[in-house]
């Protein structure tokens, strides 16, 4: 009797009792669905963290002062420890964090006015913080050296601002209100808002973002220190190295010592995914005690099962069945049920994960491998808790399954 | 010149409950030649289903030695004792052991599917045997939509399917009425004509009568062994 042959009349033993059959794969089908469930809302918001995370930069480090608490003024870094970073051979870009306090613009309607959230940068900015420019042209070099009084604008800004966003908006002037007064810039680029989407639901909570040339910035704000760099390496291989050089380089020109923190974002997001996966797997694991006791009904109800057919097995086997044949014809039935339970439970995860991750905002993620380890999983269980039944059934003693009543 | 089919020597089967032992059989010795008709009789415990399963390689003796085809086979394993019940072997039993969830067909069909025989094989094989026991039509129903005398039919049909050397049938007609007996009789004695050994049990001296010997037993030992006189033929001339 060849496999195709065994595979259909265990489908067809399965499906003679619906009840008891789908009674059975219950155990299966919420174990296997329960692990599709976490394991694709787990894909899911690891991998929006990894977007998120791949938007803000790739590959930057991020240099800043230690947070403890014996920091001396000779510590704190200045825009003399831009040139600095910039001379560092391997270095390619570098961006001071600067921030500008308390500004507002005025908005469409000149009585009204709204917080914004003002950058000073290098043109570097353009190459770490990869923005989306969708018109006109980003903070040049020179802008920088001569401190003028343009801006790079965001899209939802625009709109804010002049009601509209397209070309016809470069060249226009933007009002920024300090405590000195009122600076007027010339919008000279618009970048697209990457969290557009996410703020929408806050709707004006957010303030805006404007960008101008640093140099222009530590005039505006009478404030020169800046509170980090960002660094882009030549080559992402050799971070650990660079990381060295550059607190080294640091060190000497302030004359001090195990002041400054280098962080790289990889870094973060893998701790983030460390976290993440230890609580899939926790759960998982959960998942999987489900799944033994699903195993154990499977074996259960596949032990009445040869008992039931005992003189069933007599017959086939005063008919020449030999006992690797009834021993595959229950392992098959066995198998059957738990597969068909696992891609029952993987089914109905996957709508589970796609309802409960429409919920909590997280798209989930179905990833090949996990539903092939989750079918590998429901047919291991099937042979797992199906052997014993089968043996069983093989070494019974045709006579005595003949006459069993 | 007689060949010969099988030969038991000095069988015995024990069955032990706790404490007491059962002698059902006592130094069997017996030869059956190919072509014989063999009936076997006794009272009720007698042994004789005893014996019909270890001559059906169902069961094994406790000692003996039991010569199949020239083969001691009662020193063989489970799976070759299955290959022989298989494939020199049909056994048609009194509650006819139909598997209830297949159609006449598919349960002829059966045997040769642990034979390895391919679909169309099977399927002209199982019809060619159905129409040797008379049943062509009604193949494709379930044994509890059948009669018992047909169901039986179809029981040996699936007993001759892979050409056995041997049919044994333990009280074939234990369960049937005296027209279906006659039918049942009527199957075996042509097939015994065409060739097949036959041994069979039965309670009923006139069934007794078709073949062409009887053995009989009494408590586990054979206490005669001779030709059946005045054998009644079906459709006419003796042999
Ligand atoms: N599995 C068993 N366990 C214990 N004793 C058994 C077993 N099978 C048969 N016996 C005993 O062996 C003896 C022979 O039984 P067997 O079934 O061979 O008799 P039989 O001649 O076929 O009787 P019947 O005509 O009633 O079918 C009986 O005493 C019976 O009780
Ligand atoms: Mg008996």
């Amino acid at each position: 009797m060849n496999i195709k042959e065994c595979f259909k009349s265990a489908l067809k033993n399965t499906f003679s009792n619906k009840m008891r059959t789908f009674l059975t794969m219950l155990g299966i089908i919420i174990g296997i669905s329960s692990v599709i469930l976490i394991v694709s809302i787990g894909n899911g918001s690891q991998s929006q963290i990894e977007e998120e995370f791949e938007s803000i930069s790739t590959g930057a480090l991020t240099i800043s002062l230690s947070t403890s608490d014996d920091i001396e003024s000779r510590d704190i870094l200045y825009m003399e420890d831009y040139d600095l970073l910039k001379s560092i051979e391997g270095v390619s870009y570098v961006l001071p964090e600067y921030n500008g306090k308390s500004t507002d613009i005025k908005l469409l309607d000149p009585k009204e006015t709204k917080s914004a959230n003002v950058s000073g940068v290098t043109s570097d900015a353009y190459y770490i913080n990869k923005p989306n420019l969708l018109y006109g042209k980003y903070i040049s070099e020179r802008d920088v050296d001569m401190e003028t009084k343009v801006a790079v604008i965001q899209d939802t800004t625009a709109l804010n601002v002049f009601g509209r966003c397209d070309e016809s908006v470069i060249g226009e002037k933007i009002s920024l209100k300090t405590w000195k007064g009122t600076t007027k810039f010339t919008v000279i680029g618009i970048t697209e808002n990457k969290n557009a989407e996410s703020q929408m639901q806050y709707s004006s909570e957010y303030p805006e973002e404007i960008e101008i040339p640093i140099s222009t910035a530590i005039n505006l704000y009478n404030t020169d220190f800046i509170l980090s760099f960002k660094v882009l390496l030549d080559d992402l291989g050799n971070t650990e190295q660079m990381k060295y050089v550059i607190t080294n380089t640091l060190e000497n020109a302030h004359g001090n010592k195990d002041k400054y923190v280098i962080s790289d974002t990889s870094a973060v997001v893998d701790s983030i995914n460390e976290i993440l996966s230890y609580v899939t797997l926790f759960i998982s694991f959960v998942a999987g005690i489900s799944l033994f006791v699903g195993g154990i009904g499977v074996m259960n109800i596949m032990m009445v099962t040869v008992t039931e057919r005992t003189r069933e097995i007599g017959i086939r086997k005063s008919i020449g069945a030999k006992n690797k044949d009834i021993r595959t014809q229950f392992l098959t039935e066995a198998v059957i049920l738990t597969g068909i339970g696992g891609v029952a439970g993987l089914i109905l995860g996957y709508f589970g994960a796609l309802i409960v991750g429409g919920i909590i905002g997280i798209p989930p993620l179905m990833k090949w491998n996990v539903v092939l380890i989750a079918v590998s999983i429901s047919v291991g269980i099937g042979i797992i808790f199906g052997v014993t039944p089968a043996n069983k059934a093989a070494k019974l003693n045709p006579i005595e399954a003949l006459r069993y009543e | 010149m007689m060949e010969e089919l099988l030969r038991l020597e000095n069988i015995c089967k024990n069955y032990s409950q706790g404490e007491i032992s059962v002698s059902a059989l006592k130094n069997i010795n017996l030869t059956v030649n190919k072509g014989e008709f063999v009936s076997i009789m006794g009272t009720s415990g007698s042994g004789k289903s005893t014996m019909m399963n270890i001559l059906g390689c169902l069961d094994l003796p406790t000692s003996g030695n039991y010569f199949l085809d020239g083969d001691n086979v009662s020193s063989y394993s489970d799976d070759m004792l299955a290959e022989i019940r298989n494939k020199k072997i049909g056994f048609v039993f009194q509650s006819f052991n139909l598997l209830p969830k297949l159609t006449a067909l598919e349960n002829v069909e059966l045997p040769m599917a642990y034979a390895g025989a391919s679909l169309s094989e099977r399927h002209k094989k199982a019809m060619a045997a159905l129409s040797k026991v008379s049943l062509k039509e009604r193949v494709k129903h379930k044994p509890n939509e059948l009669s018992g005398g047909q169901r039986q039919r179809v029981a040996i049909a699936r007993a001759l399917v892979n050409n056995p050397s041997i049919i044994f049938a333990d009280e074939p007609t234990g369960n049937l009425d005296s027209k279906s007996t006659f039918e049942i009789m009527e199957i075996f004695q042509k097939l015994n004509d065409e060739g097949t050994t036959i041994i069979m049990v039965t309670h009923e001296p006139d069934v007794a009568q078709y073949t062409k010997r009887i053995v009989l037993f009494k408590d586990g030992e054979i206490i005669d062994d001779s030709p059946v006189k005045d054998r009644i033929i079906f459709g006419g001339e003796p042999r």
